[in-house]
């Protein structure tokens, strides 16, 4: 598996390895969503209307913008109980930005009891390959 | 880390200046010898030295007995910061703001609500939305919604839930004064539009208990505690809303800290100046939060005493008191023989100025306590004490090591019913994943900082 959840006494940290950076937020998310559905991520697209989604974000440094990418997937966990998949995701390193496209599936379990993706123990570097450790607040 | 600390006493630990570079002041650690050994399982530690490189902090770097690793601060930790000269900081208070504890009495017999529990906690269990749903609790208007977060609980009593006497009994009468709705996000209220009501889920809980035993019976009387008689507790916080506060401001003041010259050995603990924009912006919008978690543990006690009333008709659930335990004040405290005002950051612990109740919740199936500030508290902790159990084991170990039919079958020998939305839950807030919690109320008794009155057995628990 190129992600694992490590222990935290309180909480619940990721640990997430990749090729390249947009499959290390791929694969984050991925990781993300396992710890917040309980593993369940199968799941379709909402049907009946546009479903399509865009995530764009810029931020300060990288650190930033891996907790903000998860942020944003909690946020639309929460307030539209949806997954979103991405089709196409950008990750530019230097500039910390990150755009996807994709669409939005029904969050089949409701267990979120994730509060956030925080920056306490976060690491976050691309050499030898990118490599993320992120911790969750359960 | 260990080469720094001093055992002061029974209670006491002390971390010198040193242990890491750039302390400003001492820490200060409430810990047994039995609490003491868990210190080498986390980072917690550290956290408390890193607390204390803060710009402002006056006198220590606190951590209750409860301490464990948390994100920026220690679960547990106490600082307060010069009004003047100190900075605040999200990570002083944590992403669930003014997560806290209401405790409920009533006159009714333990043997009365042990014959309709297998009715009462199902009906409760309707009552209150809980566990990892969006919504599930009241619908807010976007001035509703403002309204909750300028006038925490008073705006749910205007609007029939609960009385005035509730109010008299929650920390700064179920409102902090200006609150700034004005500086919370759209994204944080989107994400607290539907959720005003709901208990969520993790370690939040509703609880039946019986007053098992009394330790001062003065205070108890004063509480309206009666030996053998059921109380309700309910704990939980500001939900989404607070969470996206947290997160926001932590962004917020990561921008803002170069241009007041300050580093911090964590970004966790990110802050700005205590007088800056982003500073007073950050308090404006945690107070609105705070009121938001105010109001929503109102509204769950208003839910839970209308099922009450169905039970058991003749009889009241009465507030003893409500506390967050993840907040952050301006407060008037006496310190090296002068008057000084500081901003008092307390995550995951609880304020216990003399004669206030204070709500120790036990982990799931164990016993609560209740306690009571006194002035040694005032006078050595800025008017602090402990919240909790606090973890000492990981929730995916946790969850390896228990089996959620066997717990609630256990737990059901002891006299304990257990509803929950997810059996994954129970196996995370197993018992074993805590603390004893008689040892950290011990603790905290015996060095003054708060006073035993009451222990609470549970009856039946409810769990998101």
């Amino acid at each position: 598996m190129p992600w694992k959840i490590i222990a935290h006494t309180a909480d619940a940290g990721l640990e997430v390895y990749a090729e390249t950076w947009a499959e290390l937020f791929k694969l984050a998310a991925e990781g993300f969503y396992h710890i917040c559905l309980d593993g369940d991520l199968s799941s379709s697209p909402f049907e009946g209307f546009d479903n399509s989604h865009t995530i764009s974000i810029e931020a300060i440094d990288l650190e930033e913008l891996a907790v903000s990418w998860l942020n944003e997937l909690l946020f639309l966990l929460e307030t539209r109980r949806a997954i979103f998949i991405p089709s196409s995701l950008s990750v530019s390193d230097t500039r910390a930005t990150l755009l996807a496209e994709g669409v939005l599936a029904p969050a089949n379990q409701a267990r979120i009891s994730v509060k956030a993706a925080t920056y306490g123990g976060i690491v976050i570097n691309g050499s030898p390959s990118p490599f993320l450790r992120v911790f969750l607040d359960m | 880390m260990r080469e720094y600390m001093e055992r002061i006493d029974g209670e006491r630990i002390l971390l010198r200046q040193g242990a890491i570079p750039g302390m400003r002041v001492p820490g200060m650690i409430f810990a047994d010898s039995y609490i003491e050994r868990s210190l080498d399982a986390d980072n917690s530690l550290l956290q408390v030295a890193n607390v204390a490189t803060l710009p402002g902090i006056v006198g220590y770097s606190f951590a209750m007995p409860d301490i464990h690793w948390g994100y920026g601060f220690p679960i547990g930790g106490v600082a307060a910061f010069s009004a003047e000269e100190g900075i605040i900081s999200p990570g002083g208070v944590g992403y669930d703001i003014s997560c806290g504890v209401r405790l409920l009495s009533s006159r009714i017999p333990e043997q009365e609500v042990r014959k309709a529990v297998d009715s009462l906690l199902p009906a409760l269990f309707s009552a209150v939305p809980s566990g990892a749903v969006s919504g599930g609790g009241l619908e807010l208007s976007t001035r509703e919604l403002d309204a909750v977060l300028e006038n925490g609980a008073k705006w749910a009593v205007k609007k029939g839930y609960g009385t005035e006497d509730d109010l008299e009994k929650t920390e700064e009468r179920g409102c902090l004064a200006e609150a700034a709705q004005g500086v919370v996000s759209q994204r944080a209220k989107e994400r607290g539009r539907t959720q005003l009501g709901t208990l969520g889920s993790g370690n939040h809980f509703l609880e039946i208990q019986t007053v098992d035993e009394i330790y001062d019976e003065t205070t108890a009387a004063r509480m309206g505690l009666v030996e053998g008689c059921a109380t309700v507790m309910i704990h939980c916080g500001s939900r989404g809303l607070g969470h996206q506060v947290c997160d926001d401001y932590l962004k917020t003041m990561r921008r803002a800290m170069g241009r007041y010259g300050i580093e911090v050995p964590d970004r966790q603990l990110v802050c700005a100046p205590l007088n800056s924009p982003e500073g007073r912006e950050y308090l404006g919008a945690m107070r609105a939060a705070a009121n938001y978690a105010m109001a929503n543990r109102h509204i769950i006690a208003d839910s839970a005493r209308r099922v009450f009333k169905r039970f058991f008709p003749r009889e009241q659930l009465r507030t003893v008191w409500d506390v967050s335990h993840n907040l952050a004040h301006i407060e008037r405290h006496r310190w090296e023989g002068r008057e000084v005002s500081l901003c008092v950051h307390r995550k995951g612990a609880t304020r216990a100025f003399a004669g206030q109740a204070v709500l120790i919740p036990g982990s799931m199936g164990t016993e609560s306590h209740v306690l009571c500030g006194t002035e040694r508290a005032e006078q050595t902790t800025f008017g602090s004490t402990c919240h909790g159990a606090g973890r000492m084991m990981s929730r995916s170990e946790a969850l390896k090591r228990t089996d959620a039919g066997r717990l609630i079958r256990e737990l059901s020998d002891k006299g304990i019913a257990v509803m929950a939305e997810s059996r994954r839950t129970l196996g995370e807030e197993a018992p074993e994943a805590y603390k004893d919690v008689s040892s950290v109320v011990d603790v905290t008794h015996r060095a003054g900082i708060s006073t035993k009155v009451a222990r609470l057995r549970p009856i039946a628990v409810m769990k998101g």
